[in-house]
């Protein structure tokens, strides 16, 4: 088992930079058709429950 | 007791090269004590090595041809390569879409090539390199 380095550490760095693009967008209150796109992706991204109870996508 | 083999086969067997190949669990007896006579042939346990497998794989091996045109300097993304980015999306593309279908996908590559799209963001550019970037983590997890 050998992950790529340059997949790993850049999953980390898209994950923080997804979570603050995502409270500006709310702050924003951004209601266009690629932020509701991105809030579907986010659901998913989360494991379905936003984060909360779900370690299935941390690896 | 006579033995009728082609030309080809009997290369096979007294070069031995594709010996584990065809016969891997060595059942045949009297393949292997061919492929022991002859002085040219390798070990049965050299035969059968399996090179090493020791760089890790993407879930995809070419990118889309939909996302030549995409950078990583269009979004400000400086922590991956292009290539990388490319791959990652394609994965997306290939293993996951068809599944959410969350989005229009054309119009999706069309607005990370840099054309005018509704999809055009920044935010959804980086949360679908984040799922792929994952799925790509998993792929390799199992290899």
């Amino acid at each position: 088992m050998y992950f790529d380095p340059e997949v790993s550490q850049s999953y980390s760095t898209a994950r923080e930079e997804t979570e603050r693009l995502w409270q500006e967008s709310m702050t924003d209150k951004d209601d266009s058709i690629a932020t509701a796109a991105a809030g579907g992706m986010m659901y998913i991204l989360h494991g379905g429950d936003g984060g909360k109870n779900s370690n299935h996508h941390n690896i | 007791m006579v033995v009728l083999l082609s030309r080809t086969k009997m290369e096979i067997l007294t070069t031995g090269v594709y010996s584990s190949a065809i016969y891997p669990s060595g059942e045949n007896t009297l393949q292997r004590k061919m492929i022991r006579r002859t002085p040219s042939a390798p070990k049965l346990a050299q035969s059968r090595k399996r090179p090493t497998i020791g760089v890790p794989r993407h879930p995809v091996a070419r990118s889309d041809p939909r996302l030549d045109n995409a950078t990583t300097e269009r979004w400000g993304i400086t922590f991956i390569s292009d290539d990388t980015f490319r791959k990652v999306l394609t994965s997306y593309i290939v293993w996951d879409q068809p599944c959410w279908e969350i989005f229009d996908i054309d119009d999706f590559c069309e607005a990370v090539s840099g054309k005018t799209s509704e999809l055009a963001s920044k935010l959804l550019v980086m949360v679908v390199l984040a799922y792929g970037l994952v799925r790509t983590l998993a792929q390799q997890y199992w290899q």
